[in-house]
């Protein structure tokens, strides 16, 4: 998939999955919400895994840094390059 | 402890700069009752609950207001 919109497919179930994860700390045992926060954390992983695996790491602990030093050389969030 | 990741929670693609809009903008992350104090106020708080619920609601929206602000 085209580099930026893969990105926001992580952003997205990044959110799905912090929104959810925050309704659980009041609500523990809802079982519904349970369900959901499980299918939205392995979305993200997996989304994760497909942009780093094409685009380069997202963190500095990723499997995908390369030896060129990705981390450091890939345009910065804040710069117009990232979005 | 935080990871920090190389990307922003939305993508920001500026048409129009507005120094005036950006510096309004800043002060409400870093200004008086910025999300940035709000944060550090949640994050420090969470010691002084009673609950994990309440330890871990305070750790999600104090680092929440992180993700706003960075």
């Amino acid at each position: 998939m085209e580099k930026q919109r893969l990105l926001d497919a992580v952003r997205a179930a990044q959110f799905a999955m912090l929104e959810t994860g925050l309704f659980l700390d009041t609500h523990p045992c809802d079982k519904e919400a349970l369900k959901k926060f499980e299918i939205y954390r392995l979305r993200y992983k997996e989304l994760v895994k497909e942009y780093e695996e094409e685009y380069g790491p997202l963190t500095l602990s990723s499997d995908f840094g390369s030896d060129g030093f990705d981390w450091i050389k890939a345009p910065w969030p804040w710069e117009k390059e990232a979005n | 402890m935080w990871q920090y990741q190389k990307k922003l929670q939305y993508p920001i693609k500026i048409k129009q700069t507005n120094p005036k809009l950006a510096s309004l903008i800043i002060s409400q992350y870093g200004g008086p009752d910025g999300e940035i104090g709000a944060s550090l106020r949640y994050l420090s708080q969470r010691y002084a609950m009673p609950t994990a619920e309440l330890k871990g609601l305070l750790t999600d929206v104090g680092i929440e207001e992180k993700y706003c602000a960075f």
